[in-house]
């Protein structure tokens, strides 16, 4: 917990506007913050302005933080709700349903065989993700990818945990529904 | 006169019951008694052992996501 105390003290040296304490705190989570709003926009760059706008708005609204939450759950309520308003904004190309994920997976597996085929069923995990409504996809996001419990995931969204519970739910077996042919296919 | 439901249609309701239940299974968030009769439902149906299966494996997919940095594709890189 030494990383809740030491946010707790800088979150309290940012309330009296020191800027230095309130970027520690943006380094300490914005990279957290940028996985989950590009697993939810699926757009590298919308999920960066969206972390750009909840760190600006993060900062005006510092005085307002009560401690009720930790200020990570706060602050990523905070950017899933920038991320939702840049999804509902008109833009002129669709988004992108990319299949980007990264290179750490060369480490899995130690047979050729076994690297593809993690590399292609974490590609077509990802790809069922970015296929889920809105809401499922940041539920499973949240819970599953991000390692949220099922407390602070329903506190980010700022629903009841049942609630939360059950788009988890629906949201996971909406995806297992899309890896059908994969399993059929005789993946592991 | 309560007719006694068809053994089929209990089944299929049981597996009704037992689906609503899979990701609290998985999560680990059923009481012992309700895991238990998860369990033993999983293990005579193949329907629904073939679905927490997949469950639990696109699950675990999932969490696997989490230590890969958005930005890069794997899906066409078999070097």
């Amino acid at each position: 917990m030494r990383t809740a105390a030491a946010d707790e003290r800088l979150v309290a040296r940012a309330q009296h506007g020191d800027r230095a304490a309130f970027d520690e705190l943006a380094e300490r989570h914005s990279t957290r913050l940028r996985r989950v709003l590009f697993r939810i926009t699926r757009d590298c760059d919308a999920a960066f302005d969206a972390v750009q706008e909840a760190l600006l708005r993060a900062w005006r609204n510092i005085g307002r933080f009560e401690g009720r939450a930790q200020f990570s759950t706060w602050l990523t309520r905070i950017g899933i709700n920038e991320a939702y308003r840049g999804l509902r904004r008109p833009v002129e190309e669709p988004l992108e349903l990319t299949d980007q994920v990264g290179e750490r997976i060369a480490a899995w597996g130690s047979q050729p065989d076994e690297i593809f085929e993690s590399r292609e069923f974490l590609a077509a995990v990802d790809r069922a993700l970015g296929q889920l409504p809105l809401d499922y996809r940041t539920a499973v996001t949240l819970r599953d990818v991000e390692g949220f419990s099922t407390a602070e995931a329903a506190q980010v969204l700022g629903i009841g945990e049942r609630a939360l519970k059950s788009r988890v739910h629906r949201g996971r077996m909406a995806l297992r529904a899309e890896l059908d042919d994969y399993f059929a296919s005789g993946y592991a | 006169m309560t007719r006694t439901p068809h053994p089929m249609r209990r089944h299929h309701e049981h597996c009704r019951r037992v689906r609503e239940q899979m990701s609290d299974h998985l999560d680990g968030d059923l009481d012992p008694r309700t895991a238990g009769a998860v369990a033993r439902h999983t293990r005579i149906c193949p329907n629904c052992r073939r679905l927490l299966t997949n469950l639990s494996r696109a699950v675990a997919g999932l969490r696997a996501l989490r230590d890969l940095p958005p930005g890069s594709d794997v899906s066409h890189d078999r070097d």
